[in-house]
C-alpha cells in the first residue's frame, strides 16, 4: 500500500541519510605546491623565478 | 612607480581601464583576466597562457601590475597560510595575497590585492627582490593566475576540479576525475590517439553552468601529458579514476559523488561561503550528469570499456 501511494503521489523512497568519508589532501587541494610542470610557472617558460631560483625547483605532483 | 601601500588603506590602483601602456588578456573558464602594465614584461603571458589570449577589455577581472620599492610586512588578519608560497589576509575592504620564499626572507616578494567581488586588483612586484639578480619576474607566475580564477569561480556558478576532460569520438563527452597519480594523463595519452578525440586538459578542468546544462572548460594547468584547449563541451559523464585490476565501472550515490568531488576540487576553504556555493554546485552537478568509480587497467582496454558502456 505504500508502495503505490508513492508511486501515485511520485515521491522517492525515503533514503536515511549516509555519511561519506573523504581524504582531503591538502598538498593538492590547495594550489601552490609545486604544481610547477602542469602551470604557467618557471619550469615551463625558460624564465626564472623565485620558485626555481630560491627552491631549487620543485618536483612536480604527478596526475 | 608606486611607494608600497600603507595599511589599512586600499591598495588598489585606480585607473585599471586600458589607457596603460601595455595591456594583455586571458580567458579560462569562461572568466577574462585583463593585465595592464607599464612594460611589455609586466602583461607577459606565458606560453602555456598564450592559447587562452583574448582581448585584454572588457574582462571579468582587471589586474594592474606595480613595481614597488618594497613590501613591508602585513599587519592585516591573516585569513589562511597555503603551507606553500602564499599567505592570504584581510581588512575591510579588500583580500591580500602575499608570496614569499624563504631566501627573501618574510618580506613577500609580491602582493596581490583584489577586492571581495575579485573583480578588481593590483600586483605590486618587490623590485628590491629582484634587482641585482638575472631572474626575470613573471607577474602571473603560478599560482598567482589559478589563485584569481578559482576565487572568481567561488562567486560564479562553477568549480575547478582535478580532471582530464575528453570530448569525442562522435558525441562523447567525459570527464576523469582523480588525485595525482590516478590516471588523468595516462588516460588522456589512451585517448588521444584515436581518431576524433580532443583533451580539453589532461589535469585541470574547470565545470560550469549555464541556464539549461553543465560544461567542461579547458585549462591552461595541464599535467604530465600537457594537454590544455581553451575550448568547452558539454558535460555527459563524471568517471572517478583509480587504478584496480580489470575495468570496473560503479555508480556513485549522490552523496557519494558530491563528496568524491569536493576531495578532488580546488575550493577556497578560508570562507565558509565558497565551501558552501561549492557544494550547492557540486550538488547541482550530480543532479545533472551521472558519475561512476572506474576501477581500471591503463591499456586500451580501458577506453574501449567506456566507449562502449551505456548509463
Amino acid at each position: 500500500m505504500d508502495q503505490e501511494w508513492k508511486q501515485v503521489d511520485g515521491r522517492k523512497p525515503y533514503q536515511p541519510p549516509q555519511l561519506t568519508m573523504i581524504n582531503l589532501r591538502p598538498e593538492e587541494a590547495v594550489l601552490g605546491h609545486c604544481k610547477i610542470s602542469g602551470g604557467s610557472g618557471p619550469n615551463n617558460t625558460g624564465i626564472t623565478g623565485p620558485c626555481e631560483i630560491l627552491l631549487g625547483g620543485c618536483t612536480p605532483l604527478g596526475s | 612607480m608606486t611607494v608600497g601601500m600603507s595599511e589599512g588603506t586600499s591598495g588598489i590602483s585606480d585607473g585599471v581601464g586600458c589607457n596603460v601602456t601595455h595591456c594583455s588578456g586571458f580567458r579560462v573558464g569562461g572568466l577574462s583576466v585583463s593585465l595592464k602594465g607599464d612594460s611589455s614584461a609586466d602583461v607577459l603571458l606565458t606560453p602555456p597562457l598564450e592559447p587562452f589570449r583574448v582581448e585584454a577589455c572588457p574582462s571579468d577581472i582587471e589586474m594592474r601590475v606595480d613595481w614597488v620599492a618594497e613590501l613591508a610586512p602585513t599587519q592585516r588578519r591573516k585569513l589562511f597560510d597555503s603551507g606553500s608560497i602564499w599567505r592570504l589576509y584581510e581588512d575591510q575592504a579588500e583580500l591580500q595575497f602575499d608570496f614569499s620564499v624563504p631566501a627573501f626572507g618574510t618580506r613577500p616578494y609580491k602582493r596581490l590585492l583584489v577586492d571581495r567581488h575579485f573583480c578588481r586588483a593590483t600586483l605590486q612586484m618587490n623590485q628590491d627582490c629582484f634587482a641585482g639578480t638575472a631572474s626575470q619576474a613573471d607577474p602571473l607566475e603560478y599560482p598567482l593566475d589559478e589563485l584569481l580564477i578559482t576565487h572568481r569561480l567561488t562567486l560564479e556558478k562553477g568549480i575547478e576540479l582535478h580532471s582530464s576532460g575528453i570530448v569525442g569520438p562522435g558525441s562523447e563527452s567525459n570527464l576523469f576525475v582523480g588525485h595525482s597519480g590516478a590516471g588523468k594523463s595516462t588516460t588522456s595519452r589512451l585517448w588521444a590517439t584515436r581518431d576524433g578525440v580532443e583533451v580539453l586538459s589532461d589535469d585541470r578542468i574547470i565545470l560550469r553552468e549555464d541556464a539549461t546544462q553543465i560544461f567542461m572548460y579547458g585549462t591552461p594547468w595541464h599535467g604530465e601529458a600537457h594537454f590544455a584547449l581553451p575550448q568547452r563541451a558539454p558535460l555527459q559523464r563524471i568517471f572517478v579514476l583509480e587504478h584496480g585490476h580489470g575495468n570496473v565501472l560503479t555508480r556513485l550515490t549522490r552523496s557519494q559523488m558530491v563528496a568524491e568531488l569536493f576531495a578532488r576540487s580546488f575550493v577556497p576553504f578560508h570562507r565558509h561561503e565558497y565551501v558552501d556555493n561549492a557544494l550547492s554546485f557540486l550538488e547541482r552537478v550530480a543532479d545533472s550528469v551521472p558519475c561512476y568509480r572506474y576501477s581500471f587497467e591503463p591499456d586500451e582496454r580501458a577506453v574501449e570499456k567506456i566507449l562502449n558502456f551505456r548509463d
